[in-house]
Parts: structure tokens; C-alpha cells; sequence
């Protein structure tokens, strides 16, 4: 083989990634200028979105290397309790808590991903599942109610930031996140977690060590999970409960699915959009009709179900995923 | 010393012995052909000595390491490299990504872009380089064998192993597939080049090994191979030359 090959390990990005990215940044500060300006309760709206947004890249990043996580929720709520504890029970600096404490996800994430990458398929969904109800009965046992305050839930001091300035950290992170999805997607471990969500077996053979990749991923996913929750109580709600796990109600791990599978798990930029699109409904659904319906406060969880089934049908890939797919087809076949 | 040396391998699937304590050596810089009918354990052997399978006896040493245990990632990184007689294409990566990939985790050390143009000029030689931004979904079964011999080819391995590359081929397409496949050889890498007739590998190899119920039936010249009266037998009586 001739062909001299390029020394450097850094990579070029494509030009549309740059483009993507601004219109990305544009997008974030459009959505917390408008809200600011539009009062306090639209800004909670936009601060939610941001977080939903990062939780929801992270459960897109396990599911683009095939592991499909169905207690995410256990790496949000760990998140959001290892904030509430150091900042009440160890007097610990907020700011320091805020991204201290979402290293127990990724820990949590390493140890969950190191098990995972043994397992299969549907075997890696049953799994993280069934580990919510584990990470509820610790936060509720009497044993730790010293520090979790058991079944009350934690309730925080104010983070030391005005409502503005809390929507504007959101959003940087938010953006951190996506600049982190970017940054992985365009080197070749990106290539690598596509393949391996393809087939494992053929990417092993072709020098990619899966199960290395499964639990490194796992860990980053962990960590913004957990990023995701603390943020959501340190700088939201100021409180944290225990049906954070997603246990008994299941919506705090089936937000990211859904946020995810319908605006385009494939793309972090189609995860914003399912994001942008569906918290707000989903907390208005929430908030205005739910009393009204015969499933109580889980009209959402229907609609989203019924809403998933509909794009999915018509856009396997998501709304934007499928959009992209098409473009790019498009503009191959005009190349040629 | 051989670059690789397979030594009483066995590898069962339930009751069936799909490979029955076979030996096989290939030299460095060799090009050895494998034949033998449907069931004989041609892509059997492949699968166990790139780790696909674990043999349930028997050594595997290449290049002077023991790898019978090694995961596949490891041997693919020593420098073995394999198409699949099923296509195995990653679905979510274009073409043109599917072939840099294999090079840019392969055994040498290559950027994006470096490992983007190496997969250019590959996919020219086997003439895919048109369908470089399609998606493998798109392609013929002609196309993504030729697409398995381009990421195989990229990984820049010592060793590959092509399971019928030149299966469903005709005319100019074969032609081409062969002259890569002679080219590369000639530039130093050692191949083992599995076949279901003897015609395709017959100018190509110096050594052919026919396969058959998991055992090493025959091995030699392909001369010497064609005329052996017990392969003559086992492709039911047919003359060589149709087989
Ligand atoms: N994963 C598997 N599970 C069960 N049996 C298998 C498996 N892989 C191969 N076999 C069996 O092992 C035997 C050898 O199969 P193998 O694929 O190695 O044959 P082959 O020589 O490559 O044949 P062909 O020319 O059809 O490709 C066959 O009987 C096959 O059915
Ligand atoms: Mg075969």
C-alpha cells in the first residue's frame, strides 16, 4: 500500500460541524434572551430545557454505542443527591458541588458500563432498570436518612446566583454538553461507538475494543447524567426527592428516550430539537390538563408514547435524523 | 518461522465438529488458497483464528504470539485482518467512513484524514469509489463484497483472510478484484484467499489446502491438488476443471 498517511492525530472538522455548532449556540441564547425577557416562569421553562438537554445527550450517547439505558435516572438522581449532600451534610462550596458532585455518576456510570459491556441488547435495558429501584430504596432507607433525609428529600439552600444568571449557566452547560458530543463524534472513537452500535463483532475484528469503549462511554454518560441532576435541584428546584431515581414513577428515566428517539438520537442537534419541542409540552400537559384526564398525571407519558410511535413510523431516525439522512443522500447523488 | 501456525484445532457447535483438529501453517508472504464444499469449515477455521471463536482445542500462534486466547481487537491490531463471506457492513457510516475506519483502528498508526484518503484510493483499485458517500444499505451484493475487500485491505494487516471475495463477480469486476488482490499480495502481505472452486485461485496461489468435514483433506501445488484423486472425489466426480 502506497498511500502516505497523515501524521497528525488531531482532526479537522468539517466546515458544516462548525455551522452546526453556531447554529447550535445561536439557538440556546435565542431560547434563554426570549425567555429572560418573557418573565420568571418562562425562564424555569428554558432552564429545564437545558437540563433535559444534557440529560438527554447522555442517554443519546449510550444508545448510539447500542446500549439503550433504561434507568438513566439512576445517574440523575445520584447526581442531584451527591450535590444535596455535600452542600447540606459537608458544607461544601455550591459551585464545587455542582461539578464535584456529578462525579459519582461517572463512577457509577464506570461500574454500570463495565457489567453492560458483557451484556447484550435488551439485556443492557433490563439491567440499568432494574437499578432504579435500588438507588430509591437506598435514598429512603433509615440508614442513610441522615444524609438523604429519607423519604422527605433534601431541601437546598438557594444557589448564590440570580434566576438570570442561573438560566445563562444553564445554558453554557448545556452547550459544554453538546460541544463534548460534538468533540466525540468527530474523532475516530466516534466512528468506532457508531460501529460498534452497527455490529460488535465486526467492528472487533477490525481492531475496535468494544467493551473498553462500552464502560469509557458509560462513565461520560454517568457524569452528565448526574451533571444534569444537579443542576436540575441546585439551580431549579432547590430540593431533592427520591422518585428522582425514576422509581415508582418511571418518568425521570423515560424523559431522555423520548426527548431523544423523536427529535433524532443520532445528532445531538436533533436531540435539541426533540428537547425544545417536548419539555415545554410536557410540563404544560402537566400542568393544565393532566386533573382533567382519565390517566391522571401520566397523560404525558401517553401522548409521548402515542407521539414516538407516529415519528418513528414515518421517521425511524427522528425528525431531524431523518431530514439530515436525506440531505446527505440528496447531495451525494447530485455529486455524482 | 510461520507467520501463522494453527496446530489440532477443534471447534464444535453443539454435536457438530465443525472443525475436526486441523493444522495449518502459512508462510510470510504467501498467498494460500483454501477450497472445499458447502459445510467444510472454511469460514469456521477464519472465525477461530481471527477470535470471532474460541477453539475448544488446539494453539493458534501468529507472528510468534500465542493467540488462541486473544480477543479479536487484539488480533486485528498484531496485524490479521479478514473479509466476510457475509457481508458485514456498518450501516450507520458511509462507505468511504466504513473503509477509513478499518484503517484508522487497523495496525498502523493514521489521522481521520489520512485514514479518509487511504480509504479513497482503495476504494478506486476495487472500483467503488463512486458509492464513496453512499450508504451501505444502497449497495449491490457485488458492491459490498467489494466494500469487505477495501476495509479489509485498509487495516494495512501482515495476514488477511478473504471468505469468497470473488463470490457473485464476473467479468471486469473479477479481473479487477483479482489484480487488487495480486497486487497487494506482491507488496508483502500474506493471504489466504478461501474459495468454492478451484478456477479463481488456480493461476493465483502457489499452495491450495482443500477442506472438507472439518478436516485437511488435501494440500499442494494446484497441480498436484486438482489430479489428487480423493478431492476428484469429493466434488462427486467432477473434473477439475469444473470445479
Ligand atoms: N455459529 C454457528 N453455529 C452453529 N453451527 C455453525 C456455526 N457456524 C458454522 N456452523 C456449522 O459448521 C459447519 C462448517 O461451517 P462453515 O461455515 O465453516 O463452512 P464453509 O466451509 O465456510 O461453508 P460454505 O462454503 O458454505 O461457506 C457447517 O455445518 C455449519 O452449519
Ligand atoms: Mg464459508
Amino acid at each position: 500500500m502506497s498511500m502516505s498517511a497523515g501524521a497528525g492525530k488531531r482532526l479537522k472538522l468539517p466546515g458544516s460541524t462548525y455551522i452546526k455548532a453556531i447554529a447550535v449556540a445561536v439557538a440556546l441564547a435565542i431560547i434563554t434572551a426570549v425567555s429572560r425577557m418573557w418573565g420568571s416562569y418562562p425562564t424555569l421553562i428554558a432552564m429545564t430545557i437545558m437540563v433535559f438537554y444534557v440529560y438527554s445527550l447522555s442517554w443519546s450517547l449510550l444508545a448510539n454505542t447500542g446500549m439503550v439505558s433504561l434507568g438513566q435516572a439512576l445517574f440523575f438522581a445520584l447526581g442531584a443527591y451527591a450535590y444535596g449532600i455535600f452542600v447540606v451534610s459537608y458544607g461544601v462550596n455550591p459551585w464545587l458541588a455542582l461539578f464535584a458532585g456529578p462525579a459519582v455518576g461517572a463512577l457509577a456510570g464506570l461500574a454500570v458500563g463495565f457489567v453492560s459491556s458483557k451484556l447484550r441488547d435488551w439485556y443492557i435495558g433490563i439491567f440499568t432498570f432494574a437499578l432504579t429501584p435500588a438507588g430509591y430504596a437506598l435514598a429512603v432507607s433509615s440508614q442513610l436518612s441522615p444524609w438523604t433525609a429519607g423519604a422527605v428529600g433534601l431541601t437546598l439552600p438557594a444557589f448564590p446566583l440570580s434566576l438570570g444568571a442561573r438560566l445563562a449557566l444553564s445554558s453554557a452547560l448545556a452547550f459544554a454538553a453538546y460541544l463534548v458530543i460534538l468533540l466525540i463524534k468527530n474523532r475516530r472513537i466516534g466512528f468506532a461507538l457508531s460501529a460498534i452500535n452497527d455490529d460488535e463483532t465486526a467492528a472487533g475484528t477490525i481492531g475496535i475494543n468494544s467493551r473498553l469503549y462500552k464502560t469509557m462511554i458509560f462513565g461520560i454518560s454517568g457524569y452528565m447524567a448526574a451533571l444534569a441532576g444537579a443542576m436540575f435541584v441546585a439551580l431549579y428546584t432547590s430540593y431533592v426527592a427520591p422518585d428522582y431515581f425514576g422509581y415508582p414513577d418511571l418518568e425521570y428515566s423515560v424523559w431522555p428516550v423520548f426527548y431523544s428517539m423523536i427529535g433524532g438520537m443520532g445528532y445531538p442537534e436533533g436531540v435539541l430539537i426533540g428537547t425544545v419541542l417536548l419539555d415545554p409540552l410536557q410540563n404544560w400537559i402537566r400542568s393544565s390538563l393532566s386533573s382533567t384526564s382519565v390517566v391522571g398525571g401520566n397523560l404525558a407519558l401517553v401522548i409521548f408514547g402515542l407521539l414516538l410511535i407516529v415519528v418513528l413510523l414515518r421517521a425511524p431516525k427522528g425528525i431531524y435524523g431523518s431530514v439530515a439522512r436525506y440531505m446527505e443522500t440528496r447531495r451525494a447523488r447530485q455529486a455524482r | 518461522m510461520s507467520l501463522l501456525e494453527v496446530s489440532g484445532v477443534t471447534k464444535r457447535f453443539g454435536g457438530l465438529i465443525a472443525l475436526n483438529g486441523v493444522d495449518l501453517a502459512v508462510g510470510r508472504g504467501e498467498l494460500v488458497g483454501v477450497i472445499g464444499p458447502n459445510g467444510a469449515g472454511k469460514t469456521t477455521l477464519v472465525n477461530v483464528v481471527t477470535g470471532v471463536y474460541y477453539p475448544e482445542s488446539g494453539r493458534i500462534i501468529f507472528d510468534g504470539h500465542d493467540i488462541t486466547k486473544t480477543p479479536p481487537h487484539r488480533r486485528a491490531r498484531l496485524g490479521i485482518s479478514r473479509t466476510y463471506q457475509v457481508p458485514r457492513p456498518f450501516n450507520n457510516l458511509n462507505v468511504l467512513d466504513n473503509v477509513a475506519l478499518a484503517a484508522m483502528y487497523g495496525s498502523r498508526r493514521i489521522s481521520v484524514r489520512g485514514a479518509r484518503e487511504l480509504a479513497m484510493d482503495l476504494l478506486g483499485r476495487v472500483r467503488l469509489a463512486e458509492r464513496a458517500q453512499d450508504y451501505p444499505e444502497s449497495l449491490s451484493v457485488v458492491e459490498l463484497r467489494k466494500l469487505e475487500l477495501a476495509r479489509a485491505l485498509a487495516q494495512g494487516s501482515k495476514l488477511v483472510f478473504l471468505d469468497e471475495v470473488s463470490a457473485g463477480l464476473v467479468g471486469d469486476d473479477l479481473r479487477e478484484v483479482l489484480s487488487v488482490v495480486k497486487d497487494i499480495h506482491e507488496g508483502g502481505v500474506t493471504m489466504v484467499m478461501i474459495e468454492h472452486v478451484m478456477k479463481v485461485i488456480f493461476n493465483l496461489t502457489e499452495r491450495i489446502i482443500v477442506m472438507m468435514n472439518g478436516q485437511k483433506l488435501a494440500e499442494g501445488k494446484p497441480s498436484e491438488v486438482a489430479s489428487d484423486a480423493r478431492v476428484v472425489e469429493s466434488y462427486l466426480g467432477r473434473r477439475w476443471s469444473e470445479i
